[in-house]
């Protein structure tokens, strides 16, 4: 009897309409995971400022450091700087020498025949400059030209400059000729 | 423990932090006895006196058909790589301009290259995510490309920067817009440590560029979004050696000083600094921009610094190039506005091995060599 009572009861719920429930409450895993994640990360960096605070402590002021670089850079030389430098007798000979072997042997009767059409500083007797290749004379001949090995021109390359490089037999460094009128009068490494 | 007690930690977590920082800036603010400029002026220092033919452009070497985004040079024998946003590599030689190889990438969004220590090989990556290594030794495919002989992948984001490491030919390192830096080992392809990311002390925002110590190069730092630059000992990927705070903005640009205890810094904000890696002290600021507003002030993009450290090169976003005296704080050239410039940003510059000479690229698709015109005094 209470059995057949529970049946009908069941039949009964199963002819009425579903009642509409109240949403679930669904724990949100994803924040709180990020929220721990977050707290964290805090406590680690927490702890590495306490660390640096400490070291902090013993530290030399700037000036200490200020000092270091101001050494540094004052005993380093630099190529791209203007620089002063003494110019020792015995070696006035050897690089007139140089100068003259190079003007005679290599920019004019030389191997290269690009040079034939470069314009090229040449001194005067009379101290002043000239110059060809329709270039007007530049203060660049104030100084002699040192030993230079003729670089052929390509003219696919567009970029191309007069294509001067200056070489010392002393050193194995390489610098540019930044025109075509003006000779590096000293390597790098003197 | 109880999602509000978890938000309770969270907010005393974060106070902490900020207290235990002000505290830092007041301890190092009371050692902040001068800067470089104020010991140099003090010692009677004049600042370095260049005429307006002193640095001039020597050589431009066209080629590309886009904007070059990175540059560097070899070691030794003058040849530059640049990679462009035409989407290939060029090695240059720099001494006459020619084009030596011309690779054309399997990804077009190249962010950055880089030579390797013996010149046979150079490394670039990007927007792809991964760092590819081609040999320029090896034989050209039937169209006449130079193959990849290497990817390196696991970056989950793009690789804004790498370089080798200079006395290891099979190292290389990484920088990601993922957050983290990575040691590389070339030959294998394998990772061999990640820098950073979610849990040890990394950068919280992209890194832009890296810089290995020439003196040690066991430690190398990071520049970020995160507006710092971090110091990294590539032997403890567990945490960054030291952070560096003082720019406003996403750091660019780092390169490490010569003498191999400092490094340099430029940023969106404008400025570039100078940091004292084992102390963590800003020794100097260099900044000139006083614009009235922060959307006037070009942004520092690149910066390399001369072989005796005295010049800093910076590239800004307006096609200037400042020469700064390091020691005086003062800009002694602006080549942007020298004869025969640039005409558009400079977004990458670095020094040849000997210090010779500078090479600067730009968006105008040209990079441009810059040397010594003047002449030097003999007394």
């Amino acid at each position: 009897m209470a059995a057949a009572e529970a049946l009908e009861e069941k039949q009964a719920d199963a002819t009425q309409a579903p009642r509409a429930r109240s949403p679930r409450r669904y724990t949100d895993l994803c924040g709180r995971h990020r929220l721990q994640a977050r707290v964290q990360l805090l406590s680690r960096e927490i702890g590495f400022l306490e660390e640096e605070l400490q070291s902090v402590e013993g530290l030399q002021p700037v000036s200490v450091c200020c000092k270091e670089v101001d050494k540094y850079v004052g005993t380093t030389p630099d190529p791209l700087i203007p620089t002063y430098k003494k110019r020792h007798k015995s070696c006035c000979f050897s690089r007139w020498l140089r100068a003259m072997v190079c003007f005679n042997a290599t920019c004019f009767t030389g191997g290269c025949s690009s040079w034939q059409n470069r314009p090229c500083c040449t001194r005067r007797p009379n101290g002043s400059c000239s110059s060809s290749g329709g270039y007007p004379s530049r203060s660049c001949c104030s100084v002699s030209c040192s030993r230079l090995r003729c670089v052929i021109p390509r003219l696919s390359c567009p970029g191309y400059s007069c294509g001067c490089v200056c070489s010392c037999s002393n050193c194995t460094k390489v610098r540019l000729c930044p025109t075509c009128l003006c000779c590096i009068s000293h390597c790098v490494c003197e | 423990m109880s999602f509000s007690e978890l938000k309770d930690r969270h907010v005393a977590a974060t106070a902490t932090v900020n207290t235990l920082r002000d505290r830092l800036n007041q301890k190092r603010q009371q050692l902040l006895d001068t800067d470089v400029a104020g010991y140099a002026k003090s010692q009677g220092r004049t600042a370095v006196n260049f005429s307006s033919t002193d640095l001039v452009c020597c050589r431009t070497l066209q080629g590309h058909t886009g904007k070059v985004y990175s540059l560097d040079w070899t070691p030794e024998k003058n040849r530059i790589v640049s990679a462009s946003q035409d989407g290939r590599l060029i090695i240059w030689n720099a001494l006459t301009s020619q084009k030596t190889h011309a690779i054309k990438l399997p990804c077009a969004w190249v962010m950055t290259c880089a030579f390797a220590p013996n010149g046979h090989s150079v490394a670039c990556g990007g927007l792809d995510s991964e760092c590819s290594i081609f040999n320029l030794n090896s034989q050209v495919d039937r169209d006449g490309n130079i193959p990849v002989s290497r990817v390196l992948t696991g970056h989950k984001g793009y690789v804004s920067s790498c370089e080798f490491v200079r006395d290891q030919d099979t190292r290389l390192i990484t920088g990601s817009g993922d957050q983290t830096c990575v040691l590389w080992d070339v030959t294998t392809g394998q990772r061999i440590s990640v820098f950073g990311g979610e849990f040890p002390s990394g950068h919280t925002s992209d890194v832009l560029s890296i810089s290995i110590n020439s003196s040690n190069s066991n430690m190398f730092v990071s520049g970020s979004c995160d507006a710092t630059a971090r110091l990294w000992d590539t032997r403890i990927a567990s945490r960054a050696i030291r952070t560096y705070h003082g720019h406003h903005g996403d750091v660019n640009s780092v390169k490490f000083f010569p003498d191999g205890q400092r490094f340099g810094t430029g940023s969106d904000d404008g400025t570039c600094r100078l940091f004292d890696m084992r102390t963590g002290h800003q020794l100097q600021v260099y900044s000139q921009q006083q614009a009235n507003n922060d959307q006037d002030i070009p942004i520092v993009t690149s910066i390399a610094f001369s072989i005796s450290g005295r010049l800093l090169f910076a590239g800004y976003s307006n096609g200037d190039c400042y020469v700064w005296d390091t020691l005086l704080a003062e800009v002694v050239v602006n080549l942007g506005k020298l004869q025969n410039s640039h005409e558009g940003r400079i977004s990458c510059l670095g020094l040849s091995a000997d210090g010779s000479a500078l090479c600067t690229g730009s968006w105008d698709k040209n990079l441009k060599i810059w040397a010594f015109g003047g002449h030097r005094k003999v007394i």
